[in-house]
């Protein structure tokens, strides 16, 4: 005699509710899954671009509240960076998003300084790079070239202005792949931002220590009023988009635990109440209270735990679903970390258990004689 | 199953359930019922507990079962009050096996899965599957093991309940009309069934019923009216 298959078996008897039970755990815990893994997806996806470009410390405005930071001239800041010790290059940098086709969604426009470090990670897969700062050509992501179906030597218009392709790149970095690079001043000019850069990308010597960069973060903000210097894990975190992607990821696992679990409590709640009578015959059995508990925690239990485990495929297909639609291709990397999936199981049976105690606790004090009266 | 006689079974005279004064009240005491019952059954009876509905017979089977609790007066299992037993669950798991009217197997279980239910959380109990084979092969349902509930006849069910009493070998039977719902050749069937085990377990029964003739099958006919013991084998108390 195995309790859990018993478990099972009463979960099976009550087939249409037990079904809408799990439906509902699995569509909470999909929300969970496909939420965060995009929240995290998309810190990882800006992290893994910055760490491609090889940028050690980042220089930007310090309340950069946006989903870019703000503007600022990069001369008025960049001799004294130079000055720091172990800082190598500045480099300067203006990222936009900005609508360059009517039937593509928007897409980010990078201006990078022309001849830095910044473009020695991309690979060039068809065309030239830009041959000076003042070569007004773009070079396009592989993903930017298949959304807005260009290729070598078609023209895109940016803000108003008709440029050539020059070429095509690939890079580590998704939202580089979906992105369109230009040299720095050409995108100033295009943006009417002259000699503004939002960020100042900083690459230190092989010498350069933790201390070091700790010691060049506290000299920015003690000699540069309204600027920090920060790693690009730092300025990722720190981002409006990623925080509230992330808040709402938090939201979502709150607002659907809560759900889950009253769900499951309303389910098991309405199957004791059924089956008082037979919960009086285990009891008249000689059933301890405490394996009374242990079956019905054991119902609820492999009810969310079952529902965790459709919740988590449907999670992972619905993320990939949202990677794949126009609107968002490039900008969202689903991020499926095993100890994040496994803690989403975890949660599931968390849920199980919460929400099935005091239907539990309930069966358990079940009074034998009255339960075997009832009709 | 030739039925056996009774009588030859009692081999001692060590009471295993009496009770002294035993009332149970309902509605604070507006429902009396049981009115002070004195009772001593000796291991090994069959005692048939007859009388008018109403009259307190299931709740006197309910407080020695321990399914309920004794509004004043006291009961002993083997000298031992039933006040002092810490853990009733076991007492009931160990001591008691129950046989209802109205059968009461779980419906998602079969008949094996409802003879081992008992067995549940037992600590160290690993030969249950095998007693419950045998016990269903002595009741002639070894043809039925995997069959559920809904797929057996009532004579059958009862034999079925009456092996899941039996499993972990108890002391008491407690019998609550077993026969309240059988026609009359499968009553007798399973009081065939009841009366062979128990001399064969030296088991102590205590049976609810209504009819005379399933009465007579016991060694002892305990008659209550008003939740008060009224005749005892005949005997006007
Ligand atoms: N839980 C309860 N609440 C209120 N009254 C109860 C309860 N249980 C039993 N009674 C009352 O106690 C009295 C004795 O009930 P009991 O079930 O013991 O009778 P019985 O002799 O078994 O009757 P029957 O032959 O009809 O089964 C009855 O008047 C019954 O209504
Ligand atoms: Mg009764």
């Amino acid at each position: 005699m195995n309790l859990l298959r018993f478990a099972f078996d009463n979960l099976t008897r009550r087939p249409a509710r037990t079904t809408l039970t799990l439906s509902a755990i699995a569509l909470g815990i999909a929300a969970i899954v496909a939420l965060t893994a995009i929240a995290w997806g998309f810190e990882a996806s800006w992290q893994k671009a910055n760490d491609a470009r090889g940028t050690d410390l980042i220089v930007t405005k310090l309340a950069s509240e946006n989903t870019m930071p703000s503007p600022f001239v990069a001369e008025k800041v960049r001799p004294d960076l130079l000055k720091l010790p172990h800082v190598q290059e500045v480099v300067g940098l203006l990222s936009e998003m900005l609508t360059v086709s009517y039937d593509a969604p928007p897409m980010f426009v990078f201006g990078w300084q022309f001849d830095s470090y910044l473009w020695d990670h991309l690979q060039l897969i068809d065309g030239r790079w830009p041959q000076s700062p003042d070569d007004a050509v773009i070079v396009i992501g592989t993903l930017a070239a298949e959304l807005l179906q260009k290729k070598t030597g078609d023209t895109i218009e940016i803000e108003g202005v008709a440029l050539p392709v020059a070429g095509i790149f690939q890079s580590s970095a998704l939202v580089e792949n979906g992105a369109l690079i230009l040299p720095l001043l050409q995108v100033q000019q295009l943006t009417d931002k002259p000699g503004k850069v939002n960020v100042l990308n900083l690459q230190l010597d092989a010498s350069a220590t933790t201390t070091d960069v700790a010691h060049i973060k506290a000299q920015v903000r003690a000699t540069l009023p309204g600027f920090v210097a920060i790693t690009s894990g730092e300025l990722v975190s720190q981002n409006a988009v990623v925080r509230i992607s992330k808040a709402m990821s938090n939201a979502t696992i709150l607002i659907a635990s809560l759900v889950g679990a009253l769900v499951v409590f309303n389910t098991m709640l309405m199957s004791i109440s059924e089956r008082t009578r037979e919960i009086g015959v285990l009891l008249a059995l000689g059933w301890h209270p405490r394996t009374v508990i242990k079956l019905i925690i054991s119902e609820s239990a492999m009810l969310t735990l079952a529902g965790g485990i459709i919740g988590i495929l449907l999670g992972i297909l619905l993320t990939i679903g949202l990677e794949h639609i126009e609107l968002m291709r490039g900008k969202i990397d689903g991020l499926f970390s095993p100890p994040f999936l496994l803690a989403v199981l975890g949660l599931s049976i968390i849920l199980g258990i919460l929400g099935g105690l005091y239907p539990a606790i309930k069966a358990a004090r079940t009074h034998p004689s009255q339960a075997l009266r009832q009709e | 199953m030739k039925p056996l006689s009774p009588i030859c079974s009692v081999t001692t005279s060590t009471p295993v359930l009496s009770s002294r004064n035993l009332t149970l009240h309902f509605d604070q005491g507006r429902t009396k019922a049981l009115n002070g019952v004195d009772i001593e059954i000796i291991e090994g009876e069959f005692v048939a507990v007859t009388g008018p509905s109403g009259c307190g017979k299931s709740s006197l089977l309910n407080l020695i079962g321990t399914l309920d609790q004794a509004s004043s007066g006291e009961l002993f299992f083997r000298q031992q009050p039933y006040s002092s037993m810490t853990d009733l669950s076991e007492f009931r798991r160990e001591q008691v096996g129950f046989v209802f009217q109205s059968f009461h197997l779980i419906p998602t279980l079969t008949t094996l899965g409802n003879v081992l239910l008992p067995t549940v959380g037992r600590a160290g109990d690993h030969n249950a599957t095998a007693r419950a084979t045998a016990l269903l092969q002595q009741m002639g349902l070894e043809s039925r093991l995997d069959h559920f509930p809904s797929q057996l006849s009532g004579g059958e069910r009862q034999r079925v309940a009456i092996a899941r009493a039996l499993i972990n070998d108890p002391t008491i039977i407690l019998a609550d009309e077993p026969t309240g719902s059988l026609d009359s050749e499968n009553a007798s069937h399973v009081l065939d069934v009841i009366a062979n085990m128990r001399l064969r377990k030296s088991l102590t029964v205590v049976m609810v019923t209504h009819d005379p003739n399933v009465a007579a099958r016991a060694d002892r006919e305990i008659c209550m009216r008003d939740g008060k013991i009224v005749t005892d084998n005949g005997v006007n108390l």
